[in-house]
């Protein structure tokens, strides 16, 4: 049912189709055919500010996040299916026991200041990222990694030796915008990347322009001349208004409000991502009452995932079944949860917890938010719970109480599982606001970092999948689609399952017809 | 003892900023959380948020930032953002230019408009022209400022004519005068919003100074029309007016926020916003200095003005 409407709702343009196609592998001469060279796309993103940055390793926005992945790569990134392919790298090979990995760049690679990428300037931004002095937000995921002591083999050739088992290393460097490659002696005021776009001029808080790198590595791209990221826009409807009026060309990430505004075969056409962000409730498995299992299971069994889908994201959305990372490769997508109100009766009578009143804390952190608490409040009545909706201004979420409020919500872009939990599942991770430190979970964990087979791996994954289902801490109603709204001439664009807008702002891939 | 007056002001204007901003200062002691965690946001781990502040210098004393601060600013120097680390002043200028132009066109297009409609509805008190006009400006001082906005946009850019831009956008390094389509529906807005209060003053101050006895007095003898109008009424009535003008137009400067934020002007009052949720305190005090000193110094010229040109107070009927 879902997946239908799903596929309903990602129905594209022919047009759409045909960019999509082409940018399949060994379809490189349609494509080539297909898409116009020149232009200056402009897209408007919300969520800009004074605090903007063009910092290869210190986005924090959706707009820093867009300047970072037009200026700059990793070794590996994020394919429009959420796997993990690579980018620079020409190879990523561990050895036996996962304790060391050899990294092979590709040849040929050059930074937009012309200089050669070398093994050096790996070992550089490695180590910016994870400098103990001031560490960027990659910092915890390179934990494991012994990098005082990266050797480097030859000119395209860099070694990584791990203090522990490593295994999922290409997974957890696959958020490629907090680990892109940037040469010794970068300075972000004057910022050197090997992206499809070059540095032009860029004001924090109102816009900036990216030029086109004519010594790009990928055939054929980019098409654009130039792109403008502008992130001045305050209001929403000041930035659809825009688009409508042909002042800019992009609005991305445009609140469900407005999407439904757009009809087919208009001025303005969407792109509708693939399920990918998801706005979590979380529960502290360490605090009452969700430190009894049945509170939790019941809170899971209390919610009816469809109807949240429909209200709170205007259909736009695939359920979910409390386990994350649904694109990784060894997700099982046997799990189903559905509302079952008179067990959660049962469970919560066993757990003594009868008339429950809990808090649950929101924000306005991402689209549909604030109206999922809304609706979960409601629809806990049925099994007798009160939840009390505190909502909080999104600087006050993510400040001082951020992971740790007891009963809260999240956003969350698609990361594979592998490295998602070292984001948010395991002690001592920065995000572990469930405070989850199972020791089963561990174990597994470090088991599956030390066996570098994919097959065997995938097997110890599902076990932790299955952990989760059975008595973590997140209740996960749905993967949302994110919609960005662009004029109809603008193509070459594709759903992504990352979570992040534009099909992970794939602007080497954009064109104007 | 013009002179004295104006020197006065000056004097008791500075001590007005010097306490401006303390108080703000003080104000921004009491915002919850602080630049780095503002800055690093949802990526603010307990080691990255370390790092910053002792970067950003947040761990010294309150006292020592603010006296830094003013120490800097007395050398002309307003600082660095906590927010981005580039200088304040080539941020900060560009939106105070933006906004003054709006301010200034503003003013030229309502205030003549405004005082010449005062002036009609005040010769024809109780017509038909003047209920007319008064319940306009009565309807229009009551529509909320991103109602008329909106409703501008709807009626000239998007929906029922596409005549003008919906969105002002100015990109950086290049003026608004550049593409002066954009400003027309922002100028349009605010001119909707002072209009009414201008013009009801106008009108006020104009009806009580006909009904005067020297009024009556003049046109016994014998006056003609528009000499008693221009070189008698006019200048009596224009002293409370000009203080609903400067008021009208000091409040204006603080950046119209609502206009800002429906049409993507880049004007200081978004500036502003983007400081205090950056928790950018050097932007906040330099923001907030600069808009009081422009507070300050359009009411003491609206006093200077009004004493010049009231025949009363230029002779000095004023000090009693």
């Amino acid at each position: 049912m879902s997946l239908n409407k799903h596929m309903n709702l990602v129905r594209l343009s022919r047009r759409e189709v045909i960019a999509g196609l082409a940018s399949l592998p060994f379809a490189g001469a349609a494509r080539a055919q297909a898409a116009k060279k020149g232009g200056n796309l402009r897209v408007a993103i919300l969520g800009g500010g004074s605090s903007d940055t063009m910092d290869a390793h210190g986005s924090v926005s959706v707009p820093d996040t867009a300047r970072v992945l037009a200026l700059y790569e990793g070794l590996v990134q994020l394919d429009p299916d959420g796997k993990v392919v690579n980018a620079l790298a020409e190879s990523l090979e561990a050895n036996s026991n996962a304790t060391e990995w050899t990294v092979r760049l590709k040849p040929g690679l050059k930074f937009h200041n012309g200089k050669a990428v070398t093994a050096d300037d790996v070992a550089f931004s490695y180590r910016r990222i994870a400098n103990p002095e001031a560490p960027f937000a990659g910092a915890s995921a390179l934990k494991p990694l012994d990098l005082a002591n990266l050797k480097v083999i030859d000119e395209r050739t860099i070694r990584f030796p791990a203090l522990a088992p490593y295994a999922a290393f290409p997974d957890l460097i696959s958020a490629s915008h907090l680990f892109s490659i940037v040469p010794v002696g970068y300075d972000p005021k004057a910022p050197v990347g090997t992206g499809a776009f070059q540095f032009k001029e860029f004001t924090p808080g109102e816009q900036g322009v990216f030029t086109r790198f004519d010594g790009y590595w990928r055939e054929d791209e980019p098409h654009l001349d130039s792109i403008t990221i502008i992130g001045s826009f305050a209001d929403a409807t000041a930035a659809f208004n825009a688009l409508q009026g042909g002042e800019i060309d992009v609005f991305a990430s445009a609140p469900l409000a407005l999407v439904s505004q757009v009809g087919e075969g208009g001025q303005v056409k969407k792109l509708v991502s693939k399920p990918s962000q998801w706005t979590p409730f979380v529960m502290r498995v360490d605090h009452p009452p969700f430190d009894n299992p049945d509170v939790r299971m019941a809170f899971r069994l209390i919610v009816d995932r469809q109807q949240i889908i429909d209200l709170a994201f205007s259909g736009y959305a695939a359920i979910g079944a409390d386990v994350f990372s649904p694109a990784d490769s060894c997700y099982d997508s046997t799990w189903k949860r559905g509302r079952d109100v008179e067990q959660a009766k049962a469970l919560l009578k066993k757990a003594g917890q009868e008339n429950l009143v809990v808090e649950l804390v929101t924000s306005d952190i991402a689209a549909g938010a604030v109206q999922s608490a809304q609706i979960f409040a409601q629809q806990a009545k049925d099994a007798g719970v009160t939840v009390n909706v505190k909502q909080v201004t999104p600087d006050i979420f993510f400040g001082e109480q951020y992971t740790k409020w007891p009963f809260t919500q999240d956003i969350w872009y698609y990361a594979p599982f592998m490295g998602q939990i070292v984001q948010s599942s395991l002690e001592g991770a920065p995000y572990n606001e469930t405070h989850w430190n199972d020791p089963e979970y561990t174990r597994l964990y470090n088991q599956a970092q030390a066996t570098p087979d994919a097959v065997k791996r995938c097997e110890i994954v599902r076990a932790m999948q299955k952990i989760d289902f059975d008595r973590g801490g997140y209740i996960i109603p749905a993967f949302n689609q994110g919609v960005d709204l662009m004029a109809a001439n603008v193509d070459g664009f594709q759903p992504a399952a990352t979570g992040i807008p534009l099909g992970n702002f794939g602007f080497r891939m954009a064109w104007m017809g | 003892m013009l002179l004295r007056l104006i020197a006065q002001r000056l004097l008791l204007g500075l001590v007005t900023l010097l306490l401006v901003s303390v108080v703000v200062f003080a104000a921004t002691q009491y915002l919850p959380g602080d630049a780095a965690q503002a800055v690093l946001g949802r990526s603010a781990t307990p080691e990255r948020l370390e790092a910053l502040r002792r970067q950003l210098n947040l761990d010294d004393p309150a006292l020592m930032q603010y006296s830094h601060w003013l120490s800097g600013l007395m050398a002309g120097d307003p600082g660095l953002s906590l927010a981005n680390q580039k200088p304040i002043l080539p941020q900060v200028m560009p939106r105070i230019f933006n906004s003054l132009t709006l301010l200034v066109i503003t003013a030229f297009v309502a205030v003549p408009l405004a005082l010449a409609a005062g002036l009609i509805a005040a010769f024809r008190k109780d017509s038909g022209t003047d209920n007319a006009m008064t319940v306009t400006a009565l309807g229009l001082a009551a529509a909320p400022e991103f109602v008329v906005a909106i409703g501008l946009i709807a009626l000239l850019s998007t929906v029922v004519f596409h005549w003008l831009p919906p969105v002002s956008m100015v990109p950086p390094g290049s003026s608004p005068l550049g593409r002066p389509r954009i400003l027309v529906l922002p100028v349009l807005t605010l001119a909707i919003l002072v209009f009414p209060y201008i013009f009801r003053m106008i009108r006020a101050s104009m009806i009580e100074v006909l009904d005067s006895d020297y009024v009556e007095m003049a046109r016994l003898k014998g006056l003609s029309r528009g000499r008693l109008i221009l070189v008698h009424a006019l200048p009596n009535a224009l002293g409370p007016a000009l203080q609903v003008v400067a008021l009208t137009f000091a409040y204006l400067a603080g950046g119209v926020v609502v206009v800002e934020f429906v049409f993507g002007f880049p004007g200081i009052g978004q500036g502003l916003i983007n400081a205090v949720s950056t928790r950018d305190i050097p932007t906040i005090q330099f923001t907030v200095l600069l808009l009081a000193a422009f507070y300050v110094s359009v009411n003491l010229v609206a006093d200077i003005v009004t004493v010049l040109i009231t025949p009363k107070l230029r002779t000095g009927a004023w000090r009693r």
